[in-house]
């Protein structure tokens, strides 16, 4: 129910999203005050190294860190509702593994041109891997234990990979490494295009379901009832998830646990149903990794930490947080 | 009740599946049965004129296979319903009608297949022959959100994930009545508001679903049945797990709804207080279908369960009243 506590609280968050990519700009080695970027942004920058600075780095960086937050949230928003698992990550069903062979193929083969390669192999490993993970899912009748199913194929895919590696040349080896650490450091524009797109085609979607994806909550037999497909439903969701992560993982690498973590945050906010789940999940996400993503630049001299290590290092303990937290239930 | 004609003006209706009917100067004979085969009844009837000196020869004429459309009046007719698993008959040949308002229990042993019915009724699991009819119109030709609106189900238990609130659940009941894209308006909120001070929940409606008592989660899953705006209420052992004020209030409720009910009951003895008619099952075959008084008897009932039953009255309520005993010669049965 829209409240005023709940109107109260998605402005608020809202207001936090909007200052967190306002602030964020200004923040990294270059030294670029708010007035600067001000200026930039109406074109007139006070040097050619500003607008550089502007334009190609800084600006790509924040924004492919608010939609890559935005979508990676959302999707285990609505793994978790839709799996009825409640430590569902859209990584540990298969992804990041298949993205990860897609990555080590590409590094393999087509060394030359990996600024197109790349993104499109982890792509398509993405898809692969999903797609298997559904076919099993599907073949043991059981779409609510896709999880269990991510997880077997996540562990043979990196199995090949590292395979492929292992037989490979250091240099590949090391790309792949850190290819897969995460990272917003390579990000351009045209990236940011791409996933808003996605994640805007994803919330179009969500909105639409959003009624069916709330009669889950009480299970598929009470969905059922009230007229939902529940496997249609399920299989339509994943290919939803699949594709927000599978095209941010493209871009970005691995970056584990945003989507296990903020939706548990944003549900003692905002409750559980749908519609304020994923608005919640949208903006906290989105503010969570500009966030990790301005300490990742920042956190060394003269060095990025990648951000996978970062989010998987708070997402940990927080995934055990979880854990102490519902061992009576 | 069965007519025969169109829908709006039978030309003849009958009240019982075979009889015999006179009307101006011929005398029918017709019995009605279904076609387990065909999603049909087949009409069959009998004909012969009769005057003063002249007597006819019987004429057969059979309306074989007549649309049901044509035939059913009554809000939920089942005809002939088979499910087997695997060759073994999980329901065996069950026909019944449904008129509107009725408060039906069904009862019978474990396995008997109750609760398959009620999702065979349901669509939840596909008969493997025989048909339904809801409102003169084959069931498998309702969409499964056109069957929402009409049919609410209360099932034994709910599985709630996160702390999902009692207003969420009762909310719930908007999806069928609902196209995409679409919020709540002030409409909604009202009935679901109305739902909750019928069902007597409309304290705090923040509280999360899996703190209530069974009772209150039974409430508000009929409090999303009215929301539902369903004509027939499905409930599934609603007094499992109760204590024995939940399971008067819960029954008195449903009661009280005055729309039609479909239940299975476990206690034969708060079916025979709070329905109206009960069909007794038993492996799978529809033994009885009568009022409680016809269906509960001593000789049925010990047959069906295989213990020794006795019956009296209930001094207040005047229902029937059952017991049973581990007959001793139970061990010979077992």
């Amino acid at each position: 129910m829209i409240t005023p506590k709940l109107s109260l609280t998605l402005f608020l968050l809202l207001l936090l999203c909007i200052i967190s990519t306002g602030v964020a700009l200004t923040i990294g080695p270059a030294n670029i005050g708010a007035e600067e970027f001000i200026n930039c942004y109406l074109g007139s920058c006070s040097s050619q190294m500003t607008e550089m600075v502007v334009w190609q780095v800084r600006t790509p960086r924040v924004l492919v860190g608010l939609v890559a937050g935005m979508g990676l949230a959302c999707a285990g928003a609505i793994l978790q509702n839709t799996t009825r698992n409640p430590l569902a990550d859209p990584y540990l069903f298969g992804i990041v593994s298949g993205a990860g062979l897609g990555a080590t193929i590409a590094n393999i083969v087509l060394a030359d041109e990996l600024t197109v390669a790349l993104p499109l192999a982890a792509f398509l490993g993405a898809l692969f891997s999903v797609t298997i993970v559904v076919i099993i899912a599907k073949a043991i009748h059981r779409m609510e234990q896709i999880l269990l199913a991510g997880v077997a194929v996540s562990f043979m895919l990196s199995s090949v990979s590292q395979f492929i590696l292992y037989l490979g040349e250091p240099f590949a080896t090391n790309r792949v490494l850190f290819w897969l650490m995460g990272s917003l450091a390579r990000v351009e524009m045209f990236n940011f295009y791409v996933i808003a797109a996605v994640v805007l085609l994803a919330f179009i979607l969500i909105f639409a379901y959003h009624r069916q994806i709330d009669a889950l909550l009480l299970g598929d037999e009470s969905a059922a009832s009230l007229g939902v497909d529940v496997n249609r439903l399920r299989l339509l969701m994943l290919a939803i998830c699949a594709a927000l992560t599978a095209t941010i993982v493209a871009y970005c690498g691995g970056i584990g646990f945003v989507g296990l973590m903020i939706p548990h945050i944003v549900r003692q906010l905002v409750g559980v149903t749908t519609l304020p789940l994923i608005a919640g999940s949208a903006l906290i996400g989105g503010s969570f990794l500009i966030w990790v993503d301005v300490a990742a630049r920042s956190a060394l001299e003269n060095a990025e930490v990648p951000i996978g290590i970062i989010t998987s290092a708070i997402g940990s303990v927080f995934f055990l947080a979880i854990m102490y937290k519902t061992r009576n239930n | 009740m069965l007519c025969l004609g169109s829908q709006k003006e039978p030309d003849i209706c009958f009240n019982n599946r075979a009889g015999l009917h006179e009307s101006n100067s011929v005398l029918i004979f017709y019995f009605i049965t279904p076609s387990p085969r065909s999603c049909a009844y087949s009409f069959y009837l009998f004909n012969r004129q009769y005057s003063s000196g002249s007597i006819g020869r019987w004429q057969n004429e059979i309306f074989a296979e007549h649309g049901v459309a044509k035939l059913m009046s009554s809000l939920l007719s089942l005809a002939g319903i088979h499910w087997q698993v695997d060759n073994k008959p999980i329901l065996d040949n069950i026909s019944l009608d449904v008129d509107k308002g009725e408060v039906i229990g069904i009862i019978g042993p474990n396995g008997a297949g109750k609760t398959s019915l009620l999702r065979c009724i349901l669509q939840q699991q596909k008969q493997t022959s025989g048909c339904i009819y809801f409102k003169s119109k084959n069931i498998s030709q309702y969409s499964s959100k056109e069957l929402a609106k009409y049919f609410a189900m209360v099932a034994q238990k709910a599985a709630p994930i996160f702390a999902l609130t009692l207003y969420d659940v009762v909310r719930m009941g908007l999806l069928p009545h609902k196209t995409a894209f679409s919020l709540d308006n002030d409409h909604d909120r009202h009935q679901i508001r109305l739902a909750l001070e019928k069902v007597g929940l409309s304290g705090d409606i923040d509280t999360a679903f899996n703190l209530l008592s069974g009772g209150e989660q039974q409430r508000a899953l009929i409090a999303r049945a009215l929301v539902q705006q369903a004509e027939i209420l499905i409930l599934d052992e609603p007094t499992n797990h109760l204590d024995v004020y939940y399971q008067h209030q819960i029954l008195q409720l449903v009661k009280a709804l005055k729309i039609t009910v479909i239940m299975t009951v476990h206690d034969l003895n708060l079916a025979a207080q709070y329905c109206q008619r009960l069909l007794l099952l038993d492996k799978g075959k529809l033994v009885c279908d009568n009022t409680p008084d016809k269906v509960l008897q001593p000789e049925i009932l010990s047959r069906v369960f295989n213990l020794d039953c006795q019956r009296d009255q209930d001094p207040v309520t005047g229902a029937p009243r059952v017991y049973f005993h581990l007959a001793e010669h139970a061990d010979d049965n077992a």
